[in-house]
C-alpha cells in the first residue's frame, strides 16, 4: 500500500480521534469475565466424560451405539469453524476418564484398564510396534492398534486411512491429531483421517513426525531398502521433510554442509521455540561424533554433547520440558566408561549429565537405562521406558532428579504419554516370572503421587 | 537461545489456543484496547464497543487455534471484534429503532489540532457509510493496517481493498470539504 498523502494523514489523525484515547487493560478481569460468562454451549463438549458415559450408555441401549460419537458445538459458525479434534481449555481429569472403566491394580499405583475400548484384536500381537498412546489438550486418551485408532472407553473406531498400517500419532498445537503412514501424512478431524501430503513413493518411507508450536509438520524419511527392516518404528531417518500448505513435502537435507558423511537419526522433535532437533548417530561414513543437530529454519548447527556422552553412545530419545529444557537419553554406554551414559539436560549453552551418582539406576543389571521413549511431566520430572538388548522391555521409570522409581517390571513399554493432570498413560505388554506374556498389549495408567494434580 | 518476536508470538498463540490462561491474558493485554477503540470508532458507542470486544474474546478463547501465524493475530482479532460490533449495531437498531451514534457530545468540537479535521464533521460523514466501509477506514487509518492485514481482516484481495479505499477517501474528501 502506498504512503499516505496529506489528506490521508489528516484522516489517520482524525480516525485516531474517533477511536478515543488508549486506556489501561485489566486482562485478568477480562479473562475472568470470559470464563464466568462462558455457557456450556460455548465449550467444545468432551467426546467422553463420566456423566456423558452414563447418559450415552442409556441412549445406546435404546437406539444403538451410534450416538456416542461426540459433537463439536459451535454456536457461532459464521466465524471460522474449528477443525481441531479438541480445543477445550478444561481438560478431562483422570478421575473423569476412569469413571465407568474397569481397572485392576497390577502393582502399587499402577492400574490396568481392562475395558480400554481397543477392539483391534490383531493389535494384541506382541512385539509389533503399533501401540501408540497420545493425549489431546482436552485430556482425551487416544490409542492405536495396527489398523485403527480408538478413544479410551469410547465405542467408536477410527480406521486409519488406506494402507497406512502404523499410525505414528502426534498432537498439533491446536489439538489436531496427525499420523504418518509409510508414504504420506494424514490428519484426523474428529471423525475420519484425511490424507494431507503427497505420496513419497515406494523408495522413501516416513518414520517419525513432530509438529512445531506454529503447526508446522515435520517428518523424518528413510530409504526403505537401506535403513528399514520390517518395523517402521525402527527406521532411522535420512531426510528431514516439511509439509507445505499445498501438501508437498520439502526436503531439508543440507546438513551435509555442517556434517560430513551420512547422518541418520532416531528421533526428531520440535522445541517450544520452533527449532527442529535431530538426535541419533552417524553410521557408515563420516565422523563418529555428536549426533545432535538443531535446525532453526535456515541453518543447521551441531550441538556438541558432554565429553564422552554423545560420542560413541548414541542419543536415542529426547524430550522438551515446558520451559524449553531439552533432555536426552543415550542408548549405550561408552566403551571405556559405561557410567558416562544416562540422562543429560541441555540448558543452552551447557549440558548437565545425570549418572548413577545422581540416582539414575542401572537398568536390569546389564546396561545403563537405555530408552527410546522419554517424556517430561508437567512438574519437570522424567518418565521413560527401558530398552534393553534392543527391546523396549525394561519396564517404566520415573526420575525427578534425585529419586528413581521403577514400574511394571520387565514389561515391554510400547508408548507412553502424560496427561495435563500429570497422569502417565502407558501401552505395554507385561510378562510373568516365567517370561510368558500376561495377555497382550494393555493400557495402564499411573496417577500422580497421592492423586494430586501437578499443574 | 536466540528467539525472534515472531516465534515468541507463535508460541504464545499456540499456548493460548491450548488453554494457557497466562498466554491468553498476554494476548488480551496486547490487543484489547485496539479492538475496543476500533469498535468505538465504528459504532460511536462505548457500550457497544465494550460488549463487542467482550464477545470477541469469547470467540477468540474458543477459536484461537484457527490463527495460523502471528501475522494473522491482530487483524483476525480486530475483524472478530468488528463483526461483533456490527451485529450489536444491527440488533440495537431492530430493538429500538435506534439511530446509532447521533450523539456526538463525546467528541471535541471544532477542528482537531492533530488532524486539522473537525471530528464531529468526520463522524457525521463516516456514520453515513456502510459499517463495513467504516471498519475498513478505521482499520486502515486508525489502526494503520497494511494491505495484507486488511486482506486478512476483510477476506478481500489487496487490489479490491485499495480500490475501495480510494473511493471512500475521495468521498470523505468531498464530504468534508462541503461540511
Amino acid at each position: 500500500m502506498t504512503d499516505m498523502n496529506a489528506f490521508e494523514q489528516q484522516l489517520s489523525a482524525g480516525f485516531k480521534g474517533l477511536m478515543g484515547p488508549s486506556e489501561p487493560v485489566d486482562d485478568g478481569a477480562i479473562f475472568t469475565a470470559i470464563t464466568a460468562t462462558q455457557s456450556p454451549a460455548w465449550r467444545v463438549r468432551p467426546l467422553f466424560s463420566a456423566t456423558r458415559f452414563v447418559v450415552a450408555g442409556i441412549i445406546v441401549a435404546l437406539v444403538g451405539g451410534f450416538l456416542l460419537s461426540g459433537v463439536l458445538t459451535t454456536p457461532d459458525d459464521d466465524q471460522m469453524a474449528p477443525a481441531a479434534v479438541t480445543a477445550s481449555p478444561s481438560p478431562m481429569t483422570t478421575d473423569e476418564l476412569l469413571t465407568g472403566m474397569v481397572t485392576e491394580e497390577v502393582e502399587p499405583g499402577v492400574l490396568r484398564v481392562i475395558n480400554d475400548g481397543v477392539r483391534d484384536l490383531s493389535s494384541r500381537d506382541i512385539g509389533f510396534r503399533s501401540h501408540w498412546v497420545d493425549i489431546t489438550p482436552d485430556g482425551a486418551v487416544w490409542l492405536s492398534g495396527r489398523d485403527a485408532m480408538y478413544r479410551l472407553g469410547d465405542e467408536a473406531t477410527f480406521p486409519v486411512s488406506d494402507d497406512s498400517g502404523w499410525p505414528y500419532l502426534d498432537v498439533g498445537p491446536d489439538g489436531s491429531l496427525w499420523a504418518i503412514a509409510p508414504e504420506y501424512i494424514q490428519s484426523f478431524d474428529g471423525e475420519m483421517w484425511t490424507e494431507r501430503s503427497e505420496r513419497t513413493g515406494d523408495d522413501l518411507l516416513l518414520g517419525s513426525l513432530a509438529i512445531g508450536p506454529d503447526g508446522t509438520v515435520w517428518v523424518a524419511a528413510s530409504d526403505r531398502d537401506k535403513y528399514c527392516s520390517q518395523n517402521l518404528a525402527d527406521c532411522i531417518g535420512t531426510d528431514l521433510m516439511r509439509l507445505e500448505d499445498d501438501g508437498s513435502l520439502t526436503t531439508i537435507d543440507d546438513w551435509a554442509d555442517v556434517y560430513e558423511g551420512d547422518v541418520a537419526y532416531d528421533e526428531l522433535a520440535v522445541s517450544p521455540d520452533g527449532d527442529v532437533w535431530l538426535i541419533g548417530m552417524v553410521r557408515w561414513s563420516g565422523p563418529e561424533a555428536e549426533a545432535l543437530l538443531r535446525f532453526d529454519g535456515s541453518e543447521w548447527e551441531v550441538i556438541p554433547g558432554p565429553e564422552g556422552f554423545l560420542n560413541h553412545p548414541m542419543g536415542r530419545s529426547m524430550a522438551f520440558g515446558a520451559d524449553g529444557t531439552l533432555w536426552v537419553n543415550t542408548n549405550y554406554p561408552a566403551e571405556d566408561d559405561w557410567r558416562v551414559g544416562g540422562l543429560a539436560r541441555f540448558d543452552d549453552p551447557g549440558w548437565t549429565a545425570f549418572t548413577e551418582a545422581d540416582g539414575v539406576q542401572d537398568w536390569g543389571g546389564e546396561s545403563l537405562p537405555a530408552t527410546d521413549l522419554l517424556e517430561v511431566a508437567p512438574d519437570g520430572s522424567l518418565w521413560m521406558n527401558g530398552a534393553r538388548d534392543g527391546d523396549a522391555c525394561g519396564g517404566l521409570a520415573h526420575y525427578d532428579g534425585t529419586t528413581w522409581t521403577s514400574y511394571l517390571g520387565d514389561s515391554c513399554v510400547h508408548d507412553l504419554a502424560i496427561a495435563p493432570d500429570g497422569s502417565v498413560w502407558v501401552r505395554a505388554t507385561r510378562y510373568g516370572m516365567d517370561g510368558v506374556a500376561l495377555g497382550g498389549v494393555d493400557t495402564y495408567v499411573i496417577r500422580p503421587e497421592g492423586g494430586a494434580t501437578t499443574q | 537461545m536466540a528467539q525472534t518476536a515472531g516465534r515468541q508470538d507463535a508460541g504464545l498463540i499456540a499456548s493460548a489456543a491450548a488453554g494457557d490462561e497466562i498466554a491468553f491474558r498476554r494476548i488480551i493485554a496486547a490487543h484489547h484496547d485496539d479492538m475496543r477503540r476500533v469498535c468505538q470508532a465504528i459504532s460511536g458507542d462505548r457500550t457497544i464497543a465494550e460488549e463487542a470486544v467482550q464477545a470477541a474474546w469469547l470467540i477468540a478463547w474458543k477459536k484461537l487455534d484457527k490463527v495460523h501465524g502471528p501475522d494473522q493475530l491482530r487483524p483476525w482479532l480486530v475483524s472478530v471484534a468488528v463483526n461483533e460490533a456490527k451485529k450489536l449495531m444491527t440488533k440495537r437498531r431492530r430493538q429500538a429503532d435506534h439511530q446509532l451514534a447521533t450523539d456526538v457530545s463525546g467528541l471535541p468540537g471544532g477542528v482537531d489540532p492533530a488532524s486539522g479535521i473537525d471530528l464531529v464533521d468526520l463522524w457525521t460523514a463516516v456514520r453515513r457509510m456502510d459499517p463495513d466501509d467504516r471498519a475498513l477506514l478505521t482499520m486502515r487509518y486508525g489502526m494503520g493496517f497494511d494491505s495484507s492485514e486488511l486482506a486478512i481482516a476483510t477476506g478481500k484481495t489487496p487490489a479490491a481493498i485499495r480500490q475501495r479505499l480510494k473511493r471512500l477517501v475521495d468521498r470523505l474528501r468531498e464530504d468534508l470539504s462541503h461540511d
